[in-house]
């Protein structure tokens, strides 16, 4: 399993389907362990395309989902239990070669994230650090303090 | 090829203790289509998928016919004849009329407007086909208000599993894919039926998809057609409520499709009342 099926298939999931607003964009999830299962978190936010940028609210749900199965563990709310802050954010629109860096580390973390899935599924274990490391780069900071609580905890 | 019946039993492919999601009409249905078509059948490969499913995962049964539908021309056609469906009349449809679909796309353009509140994507497109469809004199927001009393909307939007719900309560046939593709959206298009999809805002425009660390579907729109004015470059219309400029957009296949995997290929059809 890829990351990217593994994140079509939380989408397809039925608890999932059923708990998961449509309108909320997933983030590459967080890995860990926990008693011997890995666990992906992600947050689920809102973000809208503007001329001048993109538009991101701060995170509303964190899903926990047990890989590679993808049965979901929970779905937490963060306005009620986590560290909402409300409001928006605006990443304004990056030069080509801002754009082109991101993409390449975006495109970086998907490759790390495959081979970690593949690693699991092949041995059952596998090294999440240069995953995780790579991910805290290309989330915003208060993103990553979200899920890094969860990443350390392990 | 090996029929059906020689390789395996429905009792053996479904043991009875299990739960029963793909039911013995079900596969009585596909037994029939096969009987119905020469030198055709389920492939092994298909077999050895089905032994593999969970069965107690109907979104993942439903790929899985899906994916026998979509990789056995013959069983389709089979199926058709079950259906007592004419293959001629399938095959006219495969013929591009620019006017004719110039009007069609018109037609479902008058009804477009933007989204009325940040979360209401899906419920503004269904009222698109809603509106369409039907003389119901319905707004967005009396939508909004049924959804919210239905618990199809809540605070952050509407749930996935919920999108549809409200074509379904104005009377409109549905029929829902969880892994759709370009095939039957060009089918259901073809049929006249408008379609609901799943897509990821951010790929729509192709400026944030690959730089921004997310991946999912996050928006629903219209599909209103496609234009296969050059077969070779087919463009996909769309009806988006989320932009001021979402009337009819004209997006190549490349662009839609990026967007719309991001959701695993979702789809809704919206079939019209009077195309049965």
């Amino acid at each position: 399993m890829t990351l990217q099926e593994l994140m079509r298939k939380i989408q397809q999931d039925p608890v999932c389907r059923s708990m998961l607003p449509v309108d909320l964009a997933m983030l590459y999830p967080a890995f860990s362990v926990k008693r011997g299962i890995l666990c992906a978190h992600i947050l689920c936010h809102r973000a809208a395309v503007k001329p001048e940028g993109l538009e991101i609210w701060s995170p509303e749900l964190r899903l926990e989902i047990a890989c590679p199965q993808v049965r979901p563990i929970s779905v937490v709310n963060l306005k009620f239990d986590g560290p909402y802050t409300g409001g928006t954010k605006l990443i304004p629109n990056r030069s080509p070669d801002e754009r082109a860096r991101h993409i390449e580390t975006v495109h970086k973390l998907v490759s790390l994230g495959d081979a970690l899935l593949t690693e699991w599924e092949k041995t059952g274990s596998a090294d999440l650090s240069a995953y995780n490391e790579c991910l805290k780069s290309v989330l915003e900071p208060a993103q990553w303090e979200i899920l890094s609580a969860f990443v350390e905890s392990n | 090829m090996e029929p059906l019946e020689n390789m395996e039993t429905s009792e053996t492919l479904f043991p009875p203790q299990t739960d029963l999601l793909m039911d013995n009409e079900t596969i009585q249905k596909i037994k029939d289509a096969q009987a119905n078509t020469k030198d055709s059948g389920i492939t092994p490969e298909a077999l050895e998928q089905l032994k593999e499913l969970q069965r107690d995962d109907k979104d993942v049964v439903r790929e899985f016919i899906d994916k026998v539908r979509d990789g056995l021309e013959d069983v389709r056609d089979g199926v058709m004849d079950f259906l007592g469906i004419d293959k001629e009349d399938k095959e006219e449809t495969t013929d591009f009329d620019p006017d004719a679909f110039q009007k069609d796309i018109e037609s479902g353009a008058a009804e477009w407007h933007e989204q009325l509140e940040p979360y209401s994507c899906a419920i503004a497109s269904q009222h698109f086909i809603i509106s369409e469809y039907t003389d119901a004199p319905v707004t967005e927001q009396d939508l909004i208000q049924t959804a919210s009393e239905m618990g199809w909307y809540e605070e952050l939007g509407t749930p996935m599993a919920d999108v549809g719900n409200l074509l379904l309560a104005y009377g409109i046939d549905t029929t829902t894919r969880m892994s759709g593709d370009f095939d039957d959206l060009l089918e259901a298009t073809a049929n006249g039926d408008r379609v609901l999809v799943s897509v990821q805002n951010m790929a729509m425009t192709t400026e944030w998809a690959d730089g921004y660390p997310a991946y999912s579907a996050n928006h629903v729109v219209e599909v209103l057609g496609i234009d296969k004015s050059d077969p070779e470059n087919p463009r996909v219309i769309v009806n988006d409520p989320g932009i001021p400029n979402g009337q009819a957009m004209s997006m190549t296949r490349e662009n839609f499709e990026d967007a719309w995997m991001t959701g695993g290929g979702y789809m809704c059809v919206a079939h019209r009342p009077d195309s049965n």
